[in-house]
């Protein structure tokens, strides 16, 4: 009789999978039936989720192993740390999903994308349970794959470009992140991730093969974080529909890079190997580079989505700048951000995707007197915005405040004036939108989507355009505002550095 | 339970502006948001902490400081409300407006009962930047220019503050204790006011805080937004942006610097020459405007320079840091008060009739400003003076009495410009109104206050027998009569401005647009890989040239040396 604590994990990622597979089957006009199983398989998740989250708060221990390789098992693990990343998939899954629906009503091939989606969401929830480096990469693997079809859905010539360019760039930082990971797995096999890293053992010998892994690692899912210089596939990746945008800059991709990191650093090298062998200061320093460089950039971009893209690297590497300090309260910073991120970027995409179904808004000077004519997108966008620039009581303020402090508590002053020139720049390209969007009197008539029939208010789009908008709008706003109670973020990512973080 | 009641405080403009997306007929009853501040300055509860909140939180006004800024900047922000609810009536864009204000009014309440580093910025920074909506509210090219520098320098002193506190925390111990790492309970966590008092703070620390906080309080040299903001913005919004909200700025740097510092002492004669030059330069500048508001803006610049001369004098002499905070907080009252009734009154002046009544209860907050005796601006005064007299700067008296002249003369310039405005207003007969109640009585009730504080606030009734004693009533009344002789002299002379010295250029304005354009287009080098094939292939043709004779010998020697180069890399990393 296996426990059921061992089919938890499996079975969350199974809830996705199964039903994902299961769309590719069906025929396009399908779509009552279609819309059922995304429905039934994300409400699944989330209950599953929810159990999984209600049990490691007890202390339960969740942990499902096959055998795989020699010296390495197929290990599917709920630590808190993955159910950061999972609670934060699940959630922004269900939003997505109900936005997906709004967004290719009556498009062609919706049985293709929504399968893919799917299968985009089993693994991102692998890439959070996996155990140990080895599932790590192989679900990490699967998510390139998964992830190609929604980039290039459109079909069109920008997109297969855009589609080649991705798989060029994540392929090879797979392949870097698959040497490393082999390189690791010669030296001490690839036993589960556990709190201070299993790398100690192995003594000051192997100094310059575990540098080496360490790079190749840092590289391998560098380009999934879109660290300066493997960022170059982000800003080109946009072309994509809007909910595939808004799920790879917030969850799926970028994030996936970024828990990569998390999980090598603490939990494969430990703080004690890191401060050993010197990996962590080149990696601050590249963290500061990319903050600072995708800020610059987003400021010259004059099409919405390229400079939501750019926002994306700049804030991602707030969560590899926090891991790289090494101290406990950055920590704190890193993996809080990697939730509120998710829920400020995701909002921000939402929003660009209903300028542009609604009113065929792409370009920043089109969004004069927005607000007028979208009032309620408008105000996510603006929660969104002034989160992102770390404006209290948005979540953004509760990232920026850990980091900053984080940062002195390890004597890295510097690291203010990084946060502070990048808050300026922030500022400096998400102010004239809110500007524009609020203040600037509209440029003419609007090119009304003549589908939706619109007008101001409840009814200025499709209502699952809107409310998953308005929804994670909302989110991002609690868990700055209510950031002390139980089950905020801060609160989760505080259990996670207290269990896991000794010092 | 009684606790509780702190978070009625921002709570309730928020559950106004609830209120107000139902329908426009709450208008009216807004400033009952402004209730809860004022039944809480005057009988304070239990300060609270709120777990839900973000961490840290810890609401109360268990001191005299907050209890005065709670209960002036509820009154005054009241006021201002029924004021505003009868002046943008009409207004097409009101919803927009009182959504700003209710948040800057959250922002300004929640700043002033934060004790603790986190709720005072999440209160700060509310109202920084909610009141940029009241201040580009009436529209058109002035109120967006002025709107562009105050956001500019707002988010500028909001990023400096963010450092400044950062950095305080840090000094302060962190926000955690040594031994109590590595527990589930983070309850620890604590930046309340209270442990700072004694710590002693870093130089760039106090820069960056006496920078950020400067931008909002107004004094010289970062005082550029405060003349463009409030001319441009309503009359209501003025009154609350003059009286209350830089006021917050001073609230700051007192509140974030320890008791007893030897830096912040050894700074403070630099700080309070800075204070009484703002209080000269603002002054001078007021005389020479054209329009009223603006010169009442200068007039606030100069006045927040005697704020700031208190704060430093207060450094200079940790021992009477008490007394001190009692200076500080009246005078914050009482110039609060007064200006949000100047302001008012401009505003009143400007579109309706006022009769001679009105006029005699204009000139009293001007003249209260200026030190008239039996009224708070005396009290404030002799208040300073006698605190001065015990420190060594005492030679620096005199200049507190010509700082009183200049003082007059620059209200006394905002009044006439108030009634020239009146005579253009006589010579249309359509405007010939008489002021509508719901203005009429909240800038009655505030044009009174320095009256009514000096006889009600029991630390300025007691100074009332002692401004009856010759010397003192002398000293108070000198610097009033000087005016009343120079503005006499200048109305009978007919003096007027030199044309160039009406049209000062203003470098604000123009580094600020300046900014704007380079943010647009910034220049930024491009390092992201350009995705050219065709370059590849070309490389790749221009090799095959190179090595046309013996390809093949060459390439074998490559992959030569290449296999050895990696053979050599793994023998490295096996050792």
């Amino acid at each position: 009789m296996v426990a059921w604590t061992s089919l938890l994990p499996p079975a969350i990622v199974l809830s996705s999978l199964v039903p994902g597979l299961l769309i590719f089957t069906l025929r396009e006009e399908q779509h009552r039936l279609r819309i059922l199983l995304n429905l039934l398989a994300v409400l699944l998740k989330l209950s599953l989720v929810g159990l999984m989250l209600y049990g490691v708060s007890q202390g339960l221990y969740f942990r499902f192993a096959l055998p795989f390789l020699p010296g390495g098992e197929l290990v599917l693990q709920g630590d808190a740390l993955s159910l950061q990343f999972v609670a934060l998939s699940s959630v922004l899954w269900l939003a997505t999903t109900i936005y997906a629906i709004g967004y290719l009503e009556d498009s062609p091939l919706r049985s293709r994308f929504f399968g893919y989606f799917s299968l985009c969401v089993s693994a991102t929830v692998g890439v959070a349970l996996a155990g140990n480096l080895v599932t790590f990469l192989l679900f990490y693997e699967l998510l390139t794959l998964a992830t190609f079809p929604l980039v290039v859905h459109r079909g069109t010539d920008r997109a297969l470009r855009a589609g080649k360019i991705y798989l060029a760039y994540t392929l090879g930082g797979g392949a870097l992140a698959l040497m490393g990971v082999a390189l690791l797995h010669a030296l001490v096999g690839s036993p589960d991730f556990s709190a201070g890293g299993y790398l100690q053992a192995l003594g000051a010998g192997h100094h310059t093969s575990l540098t080496l892994a360490f790079v190749l690692l840092i590289a391998g899912f560098g380009v999934k974080a879109a660290l300066v210089p493997l960022h170059g596939w982000l800003p080109i990746a946009m072309v994509a529909p809007a909910p595939v945008s808004a799920l790879l800059h917030a969850v799926a991709v970028v994030k996936a890079g970024a828990f990569g990191i998390i999980r090598v650093v603490y939990d494969v090298y430990g703080i004690d190997a890191m401060r050993l062998l010197h990996l962590a200061q080149p990696l601050l320093w590249l963290a500061a580079i990319t903050i600072v460089y995708g800020s610059l950039k987003a400021l010259q971009q004059q099409e919405l989505k390229k400079r939501l893209a750019y926002s994306t690297i700049s804030q991602v590497s707030y969560i590899t700048l926090g891991v790289a300090l090494l101290g406990p309260l950055a920590a704190v910073g890193a993996l809080v951000h990697l939730v509120h991120q998710g829920l400020m970027k995701i909002t921000l995409f939402f929003c660009a995707g209903n300028f542009a179904e609604t009113l065929n808004v792409h370009r920043v000077t089109e969004m004069n007197g927005i607000g007028r004519r979208m009032p309620l997108t408008m105000a996510a966008f603006t929660v969104g915005a002034l989160g992102m620039i770390g404006v209290p009581p948005m979540a953004g303020f509760i990232s920026k405040w850990y980091l900053g402090i984080g940062a002195l508590q390890v004597e890295e002053t510097w690291v203010l004036a990084v946060l502070v020139g990048s808050g300026l720049l922030n500022a400096a390209y998400f102010l004239p939108l809110v500007y524009r969007g609020w203040f600037a009197e509209p440029n003419g008539r609007w090119q009304e989507n003549a589908a939706l029939r619109g007008s101001p208010g409840w009814r200025e789009t499709h209502w699952m355009l809107l409310w998953p908008a308005l929804f994670t709008a909302t989110l991002a706003l609690l868990s700055g505002l209510l950031a002390g109670a139980d089950i905020s973020p801060l609160a989760w990512a505080q259990l996670i550095v207290a269990r896991t973080f000794p010092l | 339970m009684t606790g509780f009641a702190w978070l009625l405080v921002p709570l309730a403009p928020c559950v106004g502006l609830v209120l107000l997306r139902w329908q426009d007929r709450v208008i009216p009853w807004l400033w009952l948001s402004c209730v809860p501040a004022l039944l809480l300055a005057c009988w304070p509860a239990q300060p609270s902490s709120f777990s839900l909140l973000w961490p840290g939180t810890r609401w109360g006004a268990d001191d005299l400081m907050a209890r005065g800024f709670l209960g002036f900047s509820a009154l005054l922000w009241g006021c201002a409300t029924i004021f505003a609810a009868v002046s943008e009536r009409s207004h097409p864009r009101r919803q927009k407006f009182w959504l700003f204000w209710l948040l800057s009014l959250s922002g300004n309440l929640l700043l002033v009962i934060a004790q603790d580093a986190a709720s005072f910025y999440v209160g700060f920074s509310v109202m920084s930047l909610a009141a940029y909506g009241l201040v580009v509210h009436l529209g058109g090219p002035g109120p967006r220019q002025a709107g562009r520098v105050y956001l500019q320098l707002a988010v500028l002193g909001e990023m400096l503050l963010y450092a400044g506190i950062m950095l305080r925390i840090h000094e302060a111990g962190g926000a955690i204790g040594a031994g109590n790492w590595g527990v589930d309970d983070w309850s620890f966590i604590d930046w309340g006011f209270d442990h700072w008092q004694s710590v002693p703070i870093g130089g760039l620390t106090a820069i960056l805080l006496l920078l950020g906080f400067g931008l909002k309080a107004g004094f010289w040299p970062l005082h550029v937004w405060l003349p463009l903001a409030h001319p441009a913005a309503p009359a209501a919004a003025s009154a609350v942006l003059s009286g209350a909200m830089i006021k917050a700025g001073i609230l700051g740097i007192w509140r974030f610097t320890p008791v007893a510092d030897a830096g912040l002492q050894s700074w403070a004669i630099a700080v309070f020459a800075i204070a009484m030059f703002s209080v000269f330069y603002g002054a001078l500048m007021g005389v020479i405007q054209t329009r009223a508001k603006a010169a009442l803006a200068y007039s606030s610049v100069s006045q927040v320079g005697f704020l700031l001369a208190i704060v430093a004098l207060a450094w200079l002499q940790p021992g009477a840091r008490e007394a001190w905070a009692i200076v500080l907080v009246l005078y914050t009252v009482h110039h609060g008060l007064a200006k949000g009734a100047l302001f008012l009154g401009a505003g009143l002046s400007s579109h309706y009739a006022m009769r001679r009544m009105h006029w005699l209860l204009l000139a009293l907050p001007a003249l209260a400003l200026a030190g008239l005796p039996f009224t708070s601006g005396a009290a404030v005064k002799l208040l300073l003076k006698d605190g001065i007299t015990a420190t060594p700067l005492v030679h620096w008296l005199p200049l507190l009495s010509l700082g009183s002249v200049a003082t007059g003369l620059v209200v006394a310039r905002a009044l006439w410009l108030m009634y020239q405005t009146q005579c253009q207003l006589r010579q249309d007969a359509a405007s010939r109104r008489k002021p509508p109640p719901g203005m009429l009585y909240p800038w009655l009730l505030l044009s009174t206050t320095p009256l009514l504080l000096a006889v009600l606030l029991p630390a300025m009734r007691s100074l009332l027998p002692a401004s009856l004693e010759l010397d003192k009533l002398w000293a108070l009344l000198w610097p009033i009569l000087l005016t009343a002789g120079v503005v006499i002299v200048a109305l009978r002379r007919g003096w007027r401005l030199p044309a160039r010295l009406t049209h000062l250029p203003n470098p604000a304005r123009h580094v600020s647009l300046r900014l704007k354009r380079l943010l647009l287009r910034p220049p930024v080098p491009d390092i992201d890989p350009v995705f050219d094939l065709g370059a590849w292939r070309r490389r790749e043709r221009r090799w095959n040239r190179f090595w046309q004779q013996g390809t093949v010998a060459v390439s074998v020697w490559l992959i030569c040396a290449a296999l050895l180069a990696s053979l050599l890399v793994g023998w490295l990393v096996a050792r």
